[in-house]
């Protein structure tokens, strides 16, 4: 729960924050002014914030320049699916590694963290090859199929969530009669919203962001992402600025609309409160 | 009822009905995890292993070499000067980023005006491309006119030249981290939640300070996300180099040549994959150690569950 | 005949037609009008013929994760576009198609190109890409600033120690001890290496030569410029440059006086500078060196070898690459094309301009070089970076650093032998 704040502090605290949030917004705010300018304008020094005359146009350059319009749909199936599955994989998975105990259940853990200290670059051609001998090159299923196993990040995060719930609340249940399952899903899983809406963000994040693994897998271009789309943007000689901000800031105006209501989970916390008292 | 007494095997004590139920329960719960980790992850991460064994090209068949590429690191000047860079950035990066995402999360944790957007703002440079954010430090630390120098200079100093000094890159980096705490914060805000208000009402009524609130209720509910946080910020500052190649390439003079930016050249432009291979076990067992080192340290960590 | 007769025989030659075409990818790497233009030429050759449909589509080549995966996995695309680096490395380790026997086949030799690159793109005997379009590499001054300096803005330097007193004239220092304009600039090393009678390698024995006494004394005179300009003061000035493709390019606002510009700069310049003044000439060199240095680069079209469809994918290529297409292309791209017989065709030549023209000279007359093209990728011009910084720092004297630089690509070498 939020708590209620002093106020001889807050004159203090609304400083640090608004001053902390103009820093934290110039980045968003010169994406805006970039993809309003012309090709010139971009590296002027110092930079200008506010072009005139604004070339709403590019915006529309945009959808023409690539075919933002698919790729959008792409990248909404391949985000949606993938999110709904590692969440559902993750959920599950994490609640093995912390609310029940059994032999060799540390061990598995901790290879389950290994998975994530192996950098990828040495682990891709295997990958691919792999991935190419079941056939999946060239569709969506190297993207969508392995979020049916889980995310290491997901399931330690949900794993140290979960952790956080006393045990006095799953050996009542257990008194009672309720199987495993039931403890997960009726008293474990809503206990920690937070948490799902938190995992579900990041990973919303990176699949819709992620630009390397839609690149390799989807040979055809009618399959491209988003993330394939902006990269094309950025490759051409005079390297289009305006156009790929205005890209960008589309691609990211999902994220911040879906943070901006996800945030609201973290203040609806029902918590552990209602079970001590 | 009465449970049937095992034969008693010597040397190793037998699973009683119990734990062989817990034993099922757990790996059916961790199933699909496992299932992915033995069909998805083994194999590519066994034939890395092979790889780093050979001279590998990628293109040509590898060429067993035995330990060479490891004797190679070794004697590599690069290896150390790419792992102190990368140390450096974690052991300043890390706490410093704990630091200032905790403390902006205390601060969205209170029941100020505008909350949401305020910690929308604070996440916001989290969906800003990589290449944006790398030309807008650029031009905050530019040496002769960026808003940093300019305001050193009204102070008479003749401020550094950030990422253009080999002295002062990683400093400039670490800096630059400042906006990417967004995900750190957002975790630990979730976290927060989690602390019951039936705690810090005890703690009033204990006469308890707004410290002592915070060391003895905040801290330990939420010890849990510090360790998570801790963790993956070692574990991505190991691994991270997209954002240093776009705002550096390395440079200068090799002062922000990380290793795992190292390691992706010679994958993919020195066509030397075994090595790369080699690069990414000794980080490996690196990260593992490091791991390891906190995991055992981490009696810190307070989990209400007794399981 | 009758009319159902020949009905039926008309239906049955479309059915033999659709079922005879081939179709075969092709992984381009520009996008925007280039990209276009590109995409014009695939439309003209599908339209032209019956028998093969190629199918273009837009991958930017980054570092070629992509193409090495599809590589790896055995189902690559049939024309692929990479970098030069990438050709031998690929090639030599059995990925791509020889083109020498199409090549032959076809009439197509060492004259059909512009001199100096038939070996471009080639290792040990085999051909295994053509390269698309030319960057070539000249000596710019800014006319504006010699000018204003009270210099003869047609008389650029011609032997390095012009260079040298022109640099130290035309550098200025501002109120705070910091560059305001660089007299020169020198970006890539290894032009200065040839300009000083060095080479990278020898183009008979392939063998790489890093420590040619030409590239020692080129490095040493480098050296020198660094040491005299301090190097940390000309990080602190690069840091504050605008973009290159902007009207805050440094060349254009005067930062830097003389640089090495490459034939973009005509098109670049009528797009961000039209008001710009600038001149192009050989690089200045120094006594013993080379006067009419022409560093040549490009990117490749090459046909993996296991691509599904070779033959076709290789006729194709060699359509793209005749002048006439060639010349369209490189047009398009305000580039150079390779091919000799380009030059003179009308899409080309009619953009011509006596900038352009005097690329066009020193591409004909001068001594051309290119990236050496080894198995060992961009390892070698990594070595040349770190020579160069141990020698920026101070930490390794112009010898040392190229000997070290020798031994760890030779050592590198060793492997593909």
């Amino acid at each position: 729960m939020t708590r209620a704040i002093r106020p001889w502090r807050s004159a203090l605290t609304y400083l640090v924050l608004v001053v902390g949030a103009l820093f934290f917004l110039t980045p968003f705010a010169w994406m805006i002014s970039t993809s309003l300018k012309t090709d010139a304008q971009v590296f002027a020094i110092p930079p200008e914030w506010l072009p005139t005359p604004a070339m709403w146009s590019n915006y529309l350059r945009l959808m023409t320049e690539i075919p933002f319009l698919r790729y959008l749909g792409n990248t909404v199936f391949v985000t949606l699916t993938s999110v709904a599955f590692y969440l559902a994989s993750s959920a599950v998975v994490a609640y093995g590694f912390s609310r029940i105990r059994w032999p060799g259940r540390e061990a598995l853990f901790y290879c389950l963290l290994a998975t994530m200290v192996l950098p990828p670059q040495v682990t891709l051609i295997p990958q691919f090859v792999l991935f190419q001998k079941l056939g999946w090159v060239g569709t969506f299923l190297p993207l969508i199929v392995p979020a049916l196993t889980g995310s290491a990040f997901a399931v330690f995060l949900l794993r140290q969530f979960y952790s956080a719930i006393p045990s006095d609340i799953s050996d009542s249940a257990r008194i009672d009669g309720a199987n495993e399952w039931q403890i997960f899903s009726r008293i474990v899983l809503p206990l920690s919203r937070p948490a799902l809406a938190t995992a579900s963000l990041f990973i919303f994040i990176w699949t819709w962001t992620d630009f390397l693994n839609p690149l390799i897998y989807l040979t055809d271009d009618r399959l491209y992402t988003l993330a394939i789309g902006l990269q094309q943007l950025a490759s051409t000689r005079a390297a289009a600025w305006p156009l790929l901000m205005a890209g960008s800031l589309l691609m990211s105006l999902p994220v911040v609309v879906l943070f901006f209501f996800a945030q609201k989970t973290f203040i609806a916390g029902v918590s552990t409160a209602a079970v001590k008292g | 009822m009465a449970a049937a007494r095992p034969r008693q095997r010597p040397g190793r004590a037998a699973l009683t009905p119990r734990q062989r139920r817990d034993l099922w329960l757990g790996l059916a719960f961790v199933s699909p995890w496992l299932v992915g980790f033995l069909v998805f992850t083994v194999y590519p991460v066994l034939a890395s292993l092979f790889f780093s064994f050979t001279d590998y090209n990628v293109v040509s068949a590898p060429r067993w070499i035995g330990t060479r590429n490891y004797a190679d690191l070794f004697s590599d000047p690069l290896f150390g000067k790419t792992l102190y860079n990368t140390l450096y950035l974690a052991l300043l990066g890390i706490p410093f980023s704990l630091l200032v995402s905790l403390l902006i999360a205390m601060l969205l944790n209170q029941r100020v005006r505008f909350q949401g957007v305020f910690r929308t703002l604070y996440f916001l440079p989290s969906v800003v491309p990589a290449v944006a954010a790398a030309l807008l430090w650029r031009w905050f630390l530019n040496p002769d006119y960026g808003p940093v120098n300019e305001f050193l200079w009204q102070f008479g100093i003749n401020g550094p030249g950030w990422l253009a000094d080999p002295a002062w890159s990683k400093p400039a980096l670490i800096l630059a981290g400042l906006w990417g705490v967004g995900g750190s914060m957002v975790i630990y805000l979730a976290g927060l939640q989690n602390v019951p208000v039936a705690l810090y009402e005890a703690a009033d009524l204990d006469g308890a300070g707004s410290w002592q609130r915070f060391r003895y209720v905040t801290l330990p509910m939420l010890s849990p996300v510090i360790l998570f946080n801790l963790i993956m910020g070692i574990i991505t500052s190991f691994q991270a180099f997209t954002n240093i190649y776009i705002m550096t390439g390395g440079g200068p003079s090799n002062s922000t040549l990380v290793y795992a930016l190292y390691l992706y050249q010679n994958a993919f432009q020195f066509f030397r994959m075994g090595y790369a291979s080699a690069m990414a076990w000794v980080l490996l067992v690196i990260t593992t150690a490091a791991l390891a080192l906190v995991f055992r340290t981490s009696g810190w960590v307070y989990y209400e569950a007794r399981e | 005949m009758t009319r159902v007769r020949l009905l039926a025989l008309t239906a049955l030659l479309a059915c033999h037609v659709a079922l005879a075409q081939t179709e075969i990818t092709f992984w381009y790497a520009w996008g925007g009008s280039e990209g276009q233009a590109l995409q014009a030429l695939v439309d003209e050759y599908n339209a032209s013929q019956t028998d093969v449909v190629v199918r273009g589509s837009f991958v930017p080549i980054g570092d070629g994760e992509r193409i090495l995966a599809s590589l790896a996995g055995g189902t690559p695309a049939d024309l692929v576009t990479v970098w030069d680096w990438m050709v031998v490395p690929l090639g030599y380790g059995g990925a791509l198609a020889d083109l020498s026997p199409a090549l032959t086949e076809a009439g197509v030799g060492e004259d059909d190109y512009l001199p100096g690159l038939w070996q471009y793109g080639a290792y040990a005997g085999k051909k295994y890409g053509l390269p698309t379009t030319l960057n070539v590499y000249a000596f710019t001054w800014n006319k504006d600033v010699f000018r204003a300096a009270g210099l003869d803005p047609d008389a650029p330097p011609t032997k390095v120690v012009e260079l040298d007193a022109l640099a130290e004239q035309l550098t200025t220092i501002d109120a705070r001890g910091n560059l305001r304009r660089l007299g020169f600039y020198p970006n890539v090393t290894a032009i200065y290496f040839y300009v000083f009678g060095g080479q990278l390698y020898d183009p008979d024995t392939l063998e790489v030569t890093l420590d040619h006494p030409g590239n020692v004394a080129a490095l040493e005179w480098l050296s020198a410029f660094y040491q005299k300009y301090d190097i940390a003061k000309i990080r602190r000035f690069q840091a504050g440059w605008g973009d290159m493709a902007s009207p805050f390019n440094p060349f254009y606002r005067g930062q830097i006086a003389m640089e090495e510009g490459g034939q973009w700069e005509v098109a670049f310049t009528a797009l961000y500078a039209p008001e710009l003044d600038w001149g192009v000439a050989n690089f200045p060199a120094p006594p013993g060196g080379r006067p009419d240095v022409t560093p040549v680069q490009s990117s490749f079209w090459v046909v993996p070898d296991k691509a599904p469809h070779r033959a076709e994918a290789t006729s194709f290529l060699l359509w793209l690459t005749a002048p006439q297409q060639s010349a369209r292309f490189a047009a398009a791209l305000a580039n150079i094309p390779p091919r000799r017989d380009a030059l003179s065709a009308p899409e080309f030549a009619g953009a011509v301009t006596p900038h352009m023209q005097t690329y066009l000279d020193m591409l004909l007359t001068g001594y051309v070089f290119t990236p050496p093209g080894l198995p060992v990728g961009l390892y070698l011009s990594d070595q040349l970076n770190q020579a160069l910084a141990a020698v920026q720092d101070g930490a390794a004297t112009p010898r040392q650093a190229l000997e070290t630089a020798q031994q760890n690509v030779q050592r590198e070498l060793q492997k593909y032998r």
